[in-house]
C-alpha cells in the first residue's frame, strides 16, 4: 500500500490519510478483508506521529471502511456492491464539482463542456481500442 | 485526565529592559509530541531552559514531573533526554567515553539499545567527538538522549544546519519515542515542514507571548488562504475581523483567515468582493502571517 | 617594511590600549628613578618592578596572540590574519620582528633608565635577550597546528619555565654572562625561524583540523563494550580527573625528569664542606643548585594551570555554563565533591612523587676525598650541615605542597564562576595583591624580624581571620537560602577547615620546636605560625565554588 503525505498541504494529514485509503479501497487496490498496516508501522514508514495514525484509522471505522480488532489488527470492510458503488460515484461528484467550478470561472458554458467531453471520450475510445490491438 | 508533564503557570523571564517571557502559561500532556515554534529570540529556549533548571523562574510555577527542576535537578534531569544544536557535546571525548559517562546518570540506561543504536548510526567507539562531522555528532547526541528511554524527550532546534538523512533519523526517534507508552516529546523547530510532519499540537511564540497553541489538526482545519477579488481597486488592506495576514495590490486581494470562510462572505459583499478560492495553509505561511510581514491588519 | 606595520598593528588593534599604557608607565618609571628613597622608598620601587615584569610578559605575550588557546590543535594566529594576500615571510616578519624589538627595548630601558640609576646592577644583555628568546619560542610553538593540544600545552610551559629559569641557574653554577647571552641568542634565531615555519605550515594546512571529519560510510564500526560506572559520582569523578586532576602530577612528573636529566649527565661535582676529619666532601654541582627548585614545581603548574592554561569544562566559549554538563542529573553538591577529590588524588599523587624524587636526589653519591663514595644523605656531615638547612628545606617542602593543593582548589571556584571575564581577572588580582604583600615585606623585612613587633603579625592574622569567617558566613547563608538541605555539607566544611587547620598548626609546631633558634626568623614564635596555617587553609572559596555553582547551574 503505497501513501503520498504531504505534510505541508493545507489538509491535515490524518485526513489524507483517510482520504487515500477511502480512494484505494474505492478503486479495487485495496481489497476486502485485507490487512492494513498497523499503526505503529505506518507512522515510521511515513515518519509521522502514531497519533494522526490512530485517528485517521478511527475515522475509516467510524466510516465504515475498516474494521479493527484489538489485537488482530484493522481490515478493509466487506462492503456490499452498493455500498462501494455510491462510494466511488462520490469520489467522481467531486471531481465533476472542480471541473464545473473551474469551466465557469473560465467562462466556457456549459454546452461547450459538454461537447468537449464526448470529444475526450472518443479520443479515450480509440487510444483504449489501439491498447488492445497492440496488446 | 492525563497528568502533565510539564506545567509552567505565568512565567516570566525579563534581561534587562527586554522581555524574553512575559506571563506564559504552557502544558504539556503526557504522551503527545509538541511542536514548539518562533522566530530567533522569541523564547523558545528560554522556555526551554526554564524546564530543564537552567535558569529559575523569576516569578510564576514552572513543574517539571510535578516537581520544580531548579529544586531537584538529579530527579527531573534523569528523566530528560536533552538535544540541542550540534549536541553541545564535548569535543575532546571519544564516542565510547560520552557512552559510558553518560549511562552512569541515567538508571534506565539500555545498554544493548545504545549498542544497537551506535552500529545503526555508524559511530565508532574510538572516534573523538571532535573529529566527526556535524551529522554524525548530532547523532551521538541523539543515541544518549534515547538510550535510556527518557519520559520527556526535548528536543531544541535539533535539526539546524543538518543534511536529510540525519534530520529523519532525528524524527524517527522522534516517532519511535512516541510509539512507546508513556513518553513525551517537546520539539522545537524552524523546519516548519517537520514539525507539521510529527506534532500533535503545535505552540507559537513571538516576543514572550504564547500566540497560538493549539492541536494541528484544528489549526490546518480552521486556517485558509483565501483568493479575493474586488470590485474595486482598494488602496490598503481590507479591515476584516478574523482575518491574520493580507497580501496583494488593487482589486486582487489574498488573506489568511481563521475561521469559517462563509462568515467573511458578509463583510466582503459590503465591499464589493467575492472569494475567488480558497485552499488550506501550511505551518510556514501561518508562522509567516503571525510574525510579521507585508502588510498586517 | 610596510606591510610588517600593518600586520602588527592588526594584531593587536584590540588591545592597543595596553601598549599605549605599558609605554607610558615605562617613561613614567625612568622619569621617578632618580628620586631620593624617601619619596620612592624601595619597596615602592619593588612594586613597580613586579608591575613592570607582569606588563612586559603580558605586552610580549600580545604579538604572539592574546586569545591563543594553549591546548588546542589549533594555530593560535588570528584566522583571519592568515588570509591576507600577503607572502608569508612578510606576514611573518612583522610580528617577530616587533616581539624581539619590543622585548628587548623595553628591558633595556628598564634597566638602565630604572635599575642602574637606583643603583641596583641588573645585567643588561642577557635577560633582554631572554625575554626575547621567550616571545619568539612562544610565537613558534603556539602558531603551529598540531595533532596534539595538550603536547603543547606541557612543552610551551617546559619551555617558557626552562627559558625563564635558564638565565638565573646558569649564572649560579658559573657561567659566564656572554655564553648565557650567547645560548640566548641561538634560541632567539631558531625559534625566529621555527615561528616563520610554523606559520607557513598554518596557512597551508587545508583544514585547521588534520584529520578529515568521519563520516557515516567509513568503514567498518567499531562497537567496543566498556565496563560501566559505579555510580553518577564514580563517573563524575572521572570526568573531573581526566580533564584536570591528572595534569598536576602528569606535568610536575615531566619537569622532574627534564630537571634531573642533569644530574645523571654531568658529572661535575663541587665541595660543600668538609667531614670531622678534614676530608673535602664533593657533590654533583646541578645536586646542590637545582633541588631548592623541586618543590616550587608543583606549585608553579598548579599556579600556571588555576590561571587558564586549561579552559575550564563548565564554561561553555559565551561564558555560560556548558549545557552538557550543567544538566547531568547530579546534584551540585556531588559535582564539587568529585572535583575536589580529583584534585586531592592529583596533589597526593604529586607529592609523592616530588618526595620519591627529593629522595633520589640525595641518594646521589657523594665523594669523600680519599676516593670514597657514599649516598649523600648517610654522610653525617649532612645531617648537622648548616650551609643547606634541611629542616628549613623540609618545611618548605611540606609549605609548598600544601599550598599547592589549596591552589587547586581555590582554582575550582573560579572555574565555577560563569563568566570569563572573572575567570580571566581573577588570578590577575590575585597575583597582584601577592605581589604587592610579597613587596611590602619584603622591604620591612628588617622591622618585622623584630620580636618586639610579633603583634604586628598577629593582628594581622587575627584581622584576617574574621574576614575569613565572616566571609564564610556570608556565602554559607546565602548557600543554605537556596538549598536549604545543604545545611549538613556546610557544618562539614567548615570541620574539615577546622581539623586541617589544626593539624597544620601541630606540624608547623613541631618543626619549630625542632629546629635551631638561629635558623628561624624571629617572628616565628607561638602563635604566628599556627594563626598563619589556620589562615592559610582554604575555608570561603571551596564554599563560594559550591554556590558559584548552584547559582551557575540555576540563573
Amino acid at each position: 500500500m503505497r501513501l503520498f503525505i504531504s505534510p505541508t498541504d493545507g489538509i491535515p494529514i490524518y485526513m489524507q490519510i483517510v482520504q487515500q485509503i477511502r480512494r484505494l479501497v474505492a478503486s479495487g487496490e485495496l481489497e476486502a478483508g485485507e490487512e492494513l498496516p498497523s499503526i505503529r508501522s505506518l507512522a515510521d514508514t511515513l515518519v509521522i506521529n502514531p497519533n494522526t495514525v490512530a485517528r485517521a484509522y478511527r475515522d475509516l471505522e467510524t466510516a465504515g471502511v475498516v474494521t479493527s480488532s484489538r489485537g488482530l489488527g484493522t481490515f478493509v470492510a466487506a462492503t456490499d456492491q452498493s455500498t462501494a458503488h455510491s462510494e466511488r460515484r462520490s469520489l467522481l461528484s467531486r471531481k465533476l464539482s472542480d471541473l464545473l467550478v473551474e469551466s465557469n470561472q473560465m467562462g466556457i458554458p456549459f454546452k461547450e463542456v459538454q461537447e468537449m467531453l464526448i470529444e475526450s471520450y472518443e479520443a479515450f475510445q480509440l487510444s483504449q481500442n489501439s491498447e488492445v490491438n497492440r496488446g | 485526565m492525563a497528568d502533565l508533564i510539564v506545567e509552567i503557570k505565568d512565567l516570566v523571564r525579563t534581561y534587562g529592559r527586554h522581555s524574553a517571557l512575559d506571563k506564559v502559561n504552557f502544558t504539556l500532556e503526557r504522551g503527545i509530541v509538541l511542536g514548539l515554534v518562533g522566530q530567533n529570540g522569541a523564547g523558545k529556549t528560554t522556555l526551554i531552559k526554564h524546564i530543564l533548571g537552567l535558569l529559575r523562574a523569576e516569578s510564576g510555577e514552572v513543574r517539571v514531573f510535578g516537581v520544580d527542576p531548579v529544586a531537584d535537578p538529579q530527579g527531573v534531569l534523569s528523566r530528560i533526554g536533552y538535544l540541542s544544536e550540534e549536541g553541545d557535546l564535548p569535543l575532546w571525548m571519544k564516542v565510547e567515553e560520552l557512552i559510558r559517562y553518560s549511562a552512569a546518570f541515567y538508571p534506565g540506561w539500555d545498554p544493548k539499545y545504545a549498542e544497537t543504536l551506535q552500529k545503526q548510526f555508524g559511530l565508532s567507539s574510538d572516534s573523538k567527538l571532535g573529529s566527526l562531522s556535524k551529522g554524525q555528532r548530532a547523532r551521538a547526541g541523539l543515541l544518549v538522549a534515547l538510550a535510556f528511554k527518557p519520559d520527556l524527550l526535548l528536543l531544541d532546534e535539533p535539526s539546524s544546519g543538518l543534511d536529510p538523512v540525519v534530520r529523519k533519523d532525528i524524527l524517527s526517534a522522534v516517532i519511535r519515542t512516541i510509539a512507546d507508552e508513556g513518553r513525551t516529546v517537546l520539539f522545537s523547530s524552524h523546519l516548519l515542514a517537520e514539525v507539521e510532519q510529527v506534532s500533535d499540537r503545535v505552540v507559537m511564540i513571538e516576543d514572550g507571548r504564547i500566540v497560538l497553541d493549539d492541536e494541528l489538526a484544528n489549526i490546518k482545519e480552521s486556517y485558509f488562504r483565501i483568493d479575493l477579488r474586488f470590485g474595486t481597486s482598494q488602496p490598503v488592506a481590507p479591515n476584516l475581523e478574523g482575518s491574520l495576514h493580507w497580501d496583494g495590490v488593487g482589486k486582487d486581494w489574498t488573506v489568511i483567515w481563521s475561521g469559517d470562510p462563509e462568515a467573511l462572505t458578509p463583510s466582503l459583499t459590503k465591499l464589493d468582493g467575492r472569494i475567488v478560492a480558497k485552499r488550506g495553509v501550511s505551518l510556514d505561511e501561518i508562522f509567516v502571517a503571525y510574525a510579521g510581514g507585508a502588510s498586517k491588519p | 617594511m610596510n606591510s610588517g606595520v600593518m600586520v602588527v598593528r592588526l594584531m593587536v588593534h584590540r588591545f592597543r590600549r595596553i601598549y599605549f599604557v605599558f609605554a607610558v608607565f615605562l617613561v613614567a618609571m625612568v622619569g621617578v628613578a632618580q628620586l631620593p628613597i624617601t619619596l620612592l622608598p624601595d619597596w615602592m620601587a619593588g612594586i613597580l618592578c613586579v608591575a613592570f615584569g607582569f606588563g612586559l610578559l603580558t605586552t610580549v605575550f600580545g604579538f604572539v596572540n592574546f586569545e591563543a588557546d594553549i591546548s588546542s590543535t589549533a594555530s593560535a594566529f588570528s584566522p583571519w590574519l592568515l588570509r591576507l594576500p600577503i607572502k608569508t615571510r612578510v606576514l611573518a616578519f612583522g610580528p617577530i620582528a616587533a616581539a624581539a624589538m619590543w622585548a628587548f627595548v623595553s628591558w633595556t630601558l628598564f634597566t638602565v633608565g630604572f635599575l642602574w640609576q637606583r643603583r641596583i646592577h641588573a645585567p643588561l644583555i642577557w635577560p633582554a635577550l631572554m625575554f626575547v628568546a621567550l616571545a619568539l619560542s612562544m610565537q613558534a610553538i603556539l602558531w603551529r597546528p598540531v595533532r596534539l593540544g595538550n603536547v603543547r600545552l606541557v612543552l610551551s610551559l617546559v619551555l617558557s619555565t626552562s627559558i625563564l629559569l635558564f638565565g638565573s641557574i646558569a649564572g649560579q653554577m658559573g657561567w659566564n654572562a656572554n655564553v648565557i647571552s650567547e645560548v640566548y641568542g641561538c634560541v632567539a634565531c631558531v625559534s625566529a625561524v621555527g615561528a616563520w615555519w610554523s606559520l607557513k605550515l598554518a596557512r597551508t594546512s587545508a583544514s585547521i583540523r588534520i584529520k578529515t571529519p568521519q563520516t557515516k560510510t567509513d568503514g567498518v564500526t567499531v562497537v567496543k563494550q566498556s565496563t560501566p560506572f559505579k555510580s553518577p559520582r564514580t563517573a563524575q569523578f572521572w570526568l573531573e580527573w581526566r580533564r584536570q586532576g591528572r595534569l598536576l602530577p602528569l606535568l610536575t612528573g615531566l619537569a622532574l625528569l627534564a630537571l634531573s636529566i642533569p644530574l645523571f649527565v654531568s658529572q661535575d661535582k663541587h665541595v660543600v664542606g668538609y667531614t670531622e676529619t678534614h676530608k673535602a666532601i664533593s657533590v654533583n654541582i646541578w645536586m646542590t643548585t637545582a633541588i631548592g627548585f623541586i618543590p616550587w614545581i608543583p606549585l608553579l603548574f598548579a599556579s600556571v594551570i588555576g590561571m587558564g592554561a586549561r579552559p575550564s569544562d563548565i564554561r561553555a566559549a559565551d561564558g555560560n555554563y556548558h549545557v552538557y554538563f550543567a544538566t547531568r542529573p547530579l546534584p551540585s553538591q556531588d559535582m564539587v565533591r568529585a572535583k575536589m577529590l580529583a584534585i586531592a588524588c592529583g596533589v597526593a599523587i604529586t607529592a609523592v612523587m616530588t618526595l620519591l624524587v627529593i629522595l633520589l636526589w640525595i641518594c646521589m653519591p657523594a665523594t669523600i676525598e680519599g676516593g670514597q663514595n657514599v649516598p649523600y644523605f648517610s654522610i653525617s656531615y649532612f645531617k648537622n650541615a648548616s650551609e643547606i638547612p634541611w629542616m628549613a628545606y623540609s618545611l618548605t617542602v611540606i609549605t609548598l605542597i600544601a599550598w599547592t593543593w589549596r591552589n587547586q582548589t581555590v582554582g575550582a571556584f573560579v572555574d565555577y564562576m560563569p563568566s570569563t571575564k572573572f575567570a580571566m581577572v581573577y588570578p590577575l588580582a590575585v597575583t597582584t595583591i601577592g605581589a604587592f604583600a610579597f613587596a611590602l615585606t619584603e622591604s620591612f623585612h628588617a622591622e618585622l624580624q623584630e620580636t618586639k613587633n610579633a603583634n604586628i603579625w598577629i593582628a594581622a592574622f587575627v584581622v584576617g581571620l574574621v574576614v575569613k569567617l565572616s566571609a564564610a558566613v556570608f556565602v554559607s547563608s546565602k548557600q543554605l537560602r537556596l538549598r536549604p538541605e545543604s545545611k549538613h555539607s556546610i557544618w562539614v566544611t567548615i570541620a574539615w577547615w577546622q581539623v586541617t587547620g589544626i593539624v597544620a598548626a601541630v606540624i608547623v609546631g613541631v618543626i619549630r620546636a625542632n629546629m635551631h633558634r638561629t635558623e628561624l626568623p624571629s617572628y616565628f614564635v607561638f602563635p604566628v605560625p599556627e594563626l598563619a596555617a589556620l589562615m592559610l587553609v582554604p575555608l570561603v572559596r571551596p564554599l563560594g565554588a559550591r554556590l558559584a555553582l548552584e547559582l551557575g547551574r540555576h540563573r
